[in-house]
């Protein structure tokens, strides 16, 4: 199937084809979003309910989508307000530390559906070892080859600032993989 | 992956692979769900609508209802409940003397008894004299 650009998907949005535009539009971004948000929540049911969750929000809302700024950048934004609150969620609802859900998560790693190898599960639980959003800022720039100006957008943060978390962070990683 | 190699090499060297398992068919099934979810909301809607309507005429049908018996009832309570003797008394104490033929035939005609067996048969229920009623009308 063709892939459709953003501007082809966004006029097709607001036309009365919209329900087909809506279908091309999650098949375009759906493995990239749903990657990014079971690298955050690990589970793939949680992942599939967030990102259920994201594409509704894209469709509910596509009629206040101002064409100045890029929908690869408002997808983004949305994925992750919705992975950051589907966390916070889990937290306040059984009253958990942040290293319980660590365990959590982490404990879902050493299950069947993660299939890597034994340095691939170790980086995955060195990543949710991060704070939050920079696990964020590391996933986008090391798994999605994110340019830095781009997740400026998305997060709000300056490049500098981005930069700076996401050195933070390989190096950590890198100290937890090269530690045993 | 050229800013890694000082900071972080063993990153920088590791392949890049998705290795979270994926249940079969998953992403030629999400656009669907996700559209049903997007449907559903709105059906969601349109039943809820529809039920509320439904549950509106039940209520406005048992509301009318009431209502007509409450009328009814009322309009009942309204009608005197004498008895004939009670009228019979009413009638000769206070009409007596002032008993019109043209009353009578005006009440008769307000009663719309336009058939002559009908007349014939209230004349013989009443037992009133016949020639006495026409001694008086003439």
């Amino acid at each position: 199937m063709a892939e459709y650009s953003d501007n082809e998907l966004i006029e097709m949005l607001h036309s009365d084809n919209s329900s087909y535009g809506f279908n091309l539009l999650v098949r375009k971004y759906q493995k990239r979003i749903y990657n990014q948000v079971r690298r955050m929540v690990v589970d793939h049911d949680d992942a599939n309910d967030v990102v259920q969750n994201i594409f509704i929000k894209v469709w509910q809302n596509i009629d206040k989508f101002q064409a100045n700024s890029e929908l690869y950048t408002w997808i983004y934004r949305i994925c992750v307000n919705e992975s950051l609150t589907f966390l916070k969620r889990k937290k306040t609802k059984f009253f958990l530390p942040i290293v319980d859900i660590e365990k959590e998560l982490s404990g879902k790693l050493d299950s069947g559906s993660f299939t890597g190898d034994e340095i691939e599960r170790k980086l995955q639980k060195a990543l949710l070892k991060l704070p939050e959003k920079q696990r964020i800022v590391f996933n986008l720039r090391y798994y999605d080859e994110m340019l830095y100006e781009e997740m400026s957008k998305i997060l709000t943060t300056s490049v500098g600032a981005l930069k700076a978390s996401y050195h933070h962070a390989a190096k950590k990683i890198e100290e937890i993989l090269m530690g045993d | 992956m050229e800013e890694l190699k000082n900071i972080a090499p063993t990153l920088a060297n590791r392949a890049k692979k998705v290795h979270f398992d994926v249940p079969e068919d998953y992403f030629e099934l999400l656009p669907h769900q996700i559209q049903e979810r997007c449907g559903l909301k709105q059906n969601t809607k349109k039943q809820f609508f529809t039920l509320n309507k439904f549950r509106v005429s039940i209520f406005a049908g048992v509301g009318m209802l009431m209502a007509l018996f409450f009328v009814f009832s009322a309009q009942e309570q309204k009608t005197p409940n004498a008895t004939t003797e009670e009228i019979s008394l009413y009638i000769s104490q206070n009409m007596e003397e002032e008993f019109d033929e043209e009353l009578l035939i005006d009440a008769i005609s307000s009663k719309k008894i336009n058939s002559t067996s009908t007349m014939e048969d209230y004349l013989i229920e009443s037992e009133i004299d016949e020639e006495l009623l026409t001694e008086e009308l003439l």
